[in-house]
């Protein structure tokens, strides 16, 4: 029996039970007292510390990269992910920040049209957007550039912290800089719950732009490689599987969304180190269409992109440059310029909060 | 879509439909929370209503900004604590009486059984009742559960963990899944 099965056991068990007294409870005859001093406590209770933790970020991410600097500036590794921190914490960052975009478009009503912008800017007024493959990849490139955001890039700039708390509890700290310069920390806490001479076995939780997403994860003892799974749910239909299948230096991963329990979208996903570089390869598959792409992080403000589309017996090649730019209002938003062949195209995308 | 402090403030002018909203949205971890307390069915019932008509009352007193959900629990853990201490030999809180409902219910293996809650959750402690509870049936945040419970955030974590793998082993054990 699963764990989830467990859980759902207990939801429905409980939904079941539930005695219906609404009818019972006389509503209109129950004297509500009115206010006699209403407090609202969010600004003044959690402000100060929202500030005091934010300095706080800064102040680490600055002593971070300052001691390492200090400390490993001749060190030199081409290998991309090595510590423990980097092997349990890259799956679980990447997974939380994917699948946040996911339910973001899809679970919290929000449409996708409100967001992905994808196209409105044309610079060419024949449209040419709509002859190009990569047009049908749009919001699923658009996902993993949110993502890959904060993963790739300098490596000196992507730092992976863990620290036991009690009872085999640990905090993982992430902190990085995304495309605009900012650094972000993100924070999970995993309990390690069963260690034996196979595997060792892990849950845990991360929050997101408020949303709370859940793990369990499997790290396979393996001499000759590192492997793990991760499932990450924002709810039980709801959730992606990560799977690390990594052999010797370079670190593979597939990734599967599931959207109401139907799986969405699988794609693989390398990473490799290049002088200093963390550079991504993805693949993905969808709507009939398999996208190859190449990405990189140019001194934390360009993204830039090689891609291959295919579709039964057509093959497109070409470039794209993502930059975040500023709307009047302040958000931020991608500006994609792609290249292919002859024809130039200018779109925007959504960027999330981060 | 409408968060509860929205709701508030519908109730507070007497909108039915605003309480209706709040107690579909709250009714299943209401139960979960007295039903881990207390097993007369009557009982139950009574005290949800009471539940919620104290939670109307109340409502001035409520602070907008902080976790509804927690609040309104609280006022249900509170109400059937009270019914418990004053009707202790009628509620059943007995491992010895849910073992026995265990050996009850279990037949062969191929046969579908309709567990109670209660009788799922008889191997975990109080304080493990309630994260389990908070967590799935209320489908609160952990970091709103830490808050209301005042524990460490990865003290919820623990005990969550460690609760639903005794379920599990528990309900193996029996053989009841």
């Amino acid at each position: 029996m699963k764990k989830n099965e467990v859980k759902k056991l207990i939801k429905e068990t409980a939904l079941k039970e539930t005695p219906e007294v609404f009818a019972k409870i006389d509503f209109k005859n129950i004297e509500i007292p009115p206010y006699e001093n209403k407090k609202e406590i969010r600004d003044t209770r959690r402000r100060i510390p929202r500030l005091a933790w934010a300095l706080a970020s800064v102040l680490v991410v600055v002593g971070s990269i300052f001691t390492y600097n200090y400390f490993d500036q001749n060190k030199t590794s081409d290998i991309v992910m090595a510590s423990t921190e980097e092997v349990l914490g890259f799956p679980i960052i990447s997974s939380s920040t994917l699948l946040n975009e996911f339910v973001v478009e899809n679970i919290a009503n929000l449409s996708t049209s409100e967001y992905l912008r994808y196209g409105n800017n044309n610079t060419n007024e024949n449209s040419e957007e709509d002859e190009l493959l990569i047009s049908s990849q749009n919001e699923s490139l658009n996902r993993y550039v949110n993502m890959l955001e904060i993963l790739i890039g300098d490596k000196t700039n992507l730092k992976y912290e863990m620290n036991e708390n009690s009872n085999n509890t640990y905090e993982l700290r992430y902190s990085t800089i995304d495309l605009i310069g900012n650094s972000r920390t993100y924070k999970a806490y995993i309990n390690e719950i069963e260690n034996n001479q196979s595997k060792v076995d892990y849950t845990g939780n991360i929050s997101i732009d408020n949303n709370e997403y859940t793990f369990e994860m499997e790290q396979l003892k393996n001499n000759n490689a590192e492997q793990s799974k991760l499932r990450l749910y924002y709810n039980l239909e709801n959730y992606v599987e990560f799977s690390d299948r990594t052999v010797g230096k370079k670190r593979y991963y597939d990734m599967s969304i599931y959207y109401q329990g139907v799986l969405q979208e699988q794609s693989e996903l390398l990473l490799t180190l290049n002088k200093g570089q963390v550079s991504a390869s993805l693949n993905v598959s969808k709507n009939g269409v398999d996208s190859e792409y190449i990405i990189n992080k140019q001194e934390n403000k360009i993204m830039n992109i090689d891609y291959t589309c295919t579709s039964n017996s057509i093959t497109e090649k070409g470039n794209i440059n993502i930059e975040a730019k500023s709307e009047q209002n302040g958000q931020y938003y991608y500006n994609y310029l792609i290249k292919s062949g002859n024809a130039t195209i200018n779109s925007r995308g959504k960027r999330s909060n981060k | 879509m409408k968060s509860f402090d929205d709701y508030i403030d519908l109730m507070m002018n007497k909108d039915e439909a605003a309480f209706f909203e709040v107690y579909q949205q709250t009714k299943a971890g209401v139960y979960s929370v007295i039903a881990s307390i207390i097993k007369d069915r009557q009982a139950i019932e009574d005290l949800m209503q009471e539940t919620y008509i104290k939670m109307l009352k109340s409502l001035n007193q409520y602070q907008k900004g902080r976790s509804f959900t927690p609040w309104l629990l609280q006022i249900a853990k509170n109400l059937a604590l009270d019914y418990y201490r004053k009707h202790q030999k009628e509620v059943v809180m007995d491992i010895q009486e849910n073992e026995y409902l265990f050996t009850k219910n279990q037949v062969n293996e191929n046969q579908e059984i309709d567990l109670e809650l209660n009788e799922m959750l008889s191997s975990l402690t109080i304080d493990e009742r309630e994260v389990v509870t908070l967590k799935i049936v209320s489908e609160m945040k952990f970091k709103d559960i830490a808050e209301s419970l005042n524990k460490p955030l990865g003290t919820v974590l623990w005990i969550y963990n460690k609760a639903i793998k005794k379920v599990k082993n528990d309900l193996e054990r029996r053989k009841l899944v």
